[in-house]
């Protein structure tokens, strides 16, 4: 009777252990979850923060363009009533304020271009071959590297569109002031009677063309943000 | 001792059963687990390839508008 009761009581026991294994299991994976939303929402913020002061330098830097492209866009009204000599004066202030404002957009992208480098020197791996360590990880940790990977990605390429975007407005007022200037010159050139009436035609076509892919520009860089 | 045995085996049966089981739900929990960590990389993707492509049209348009520049 009591060998009955030992073996009854062993099964018991053992019920009892393997029961408590499985609830710390189910705890485990419920801590690991918990921790893995925690993980993805902290990278969310800081993903919004990194965004938002990217868009903050970009206003900064959009408000300076717009600045020494009125700036410039006054020098050259002013230089048009003084007359040739210091119209080619004023020629050369605009291009040192071109110069200008590309050095510190050139400043504001190589900020820029230091956060890429540094996530690409934190990566361990090469490029975006996301299944290349799959033999040696599980299921879960082969997604959790994959997302991860995905979100550097992601960093990155939100960095590269936003230099872009930049580079894309300097351009866009570079273009305003380069396509006014020769609007000036045609109308000088026709008024004096130096030009044909078909090279009139044509100057006009081709600065109407160039306003055009400037507008086109300005709208993909809107389109963009 | 015939009947403690039935006992005993019943009881083994049912622990199996349950082990199982518990076995069995942590699995689907896990599949779950991974499925919804592969979908968050899915979209993360699809937003990169967005952006780059909006990259390039803008990349392009600016090499358009340095050329008719040129023109002028």
């Amino acid at each position: 009777m009591m060998k009955n009761i030992g073996i009854v009581l062993s099964f018991a026991l053992f019920t009892g252990l393997s029961f408590g294994q499985i609830e710390k299991e189910k705890i485990k994976k419920e801590k690991e979850a918990k921790e893995l939303q925690e993980k993805g929402k902290e990278k969310e913020k800081e993903l919004r923060e990194k965004s938002k002061e990217v868009r903050e330098s970009k206003e900064i830097r959009e408000t300076k363009n717009s600045e020494i492209g009125s700036e410039a866009k006054e020098k050259i009204e002013r230089e048009n009533e003084k007359g040739e000599r210091e119209k080619i004066k004023g020629e050369f202030k605009r291009t040192e304020a071109e110069e200008k404002m590309k050095r510190e957009g050139e400043e504001h992208s190589s900020e820029a271009e230091e956060k890429v480098e540094k996530i690409k020197k934190e990566k361990s791996n090469n490029g975006n071959h996301y299944g290349q360590n799959k033999g040696e990880l599980s299921g879960k940790e082969f997604g959790q590297e994959r997302a991860k990977q995905a979100k550097e990605k992601h960093e990155e390429t939100k960095i590269e569109l936003e230099e872009t975007k930049v580079a894309g407005s300097e351009k866009v007022t570079e273009a305003r002031v380069k396509i006014k200037l020769a609007k000036e010159k045609l109308e000088a050139e026709t008024n004096s009677g130096k030009i044909t009436k078909a090279e009139i035609v044509e100057r006009k076509a081709k600065i109407q063309k160039a306003e055009e892919a400037v507008n086109k520009l300005e709208s993909k860089i809107k389109g963009a943000q | 001792m015939k009947k403690t045995w039935i006992i005993a085996f019943v009881f083994a049966t049912g622990m199996i059963f349950s082990c199982e089981n518990s076995v069995a739900e942590t699995d689907a929990n896990e599949e779950a687990a991974i499925e919804q960590i592969e979908k968050e990389a899915d979209s993360i993707e699809a937003v990169n390839a967005e952006m780059e492509q909006k990259k390039k049209d803008i990349e392009e348009s600016a090499k358009e508008v340095d050329d008719l520049l040129k023109d002028l």
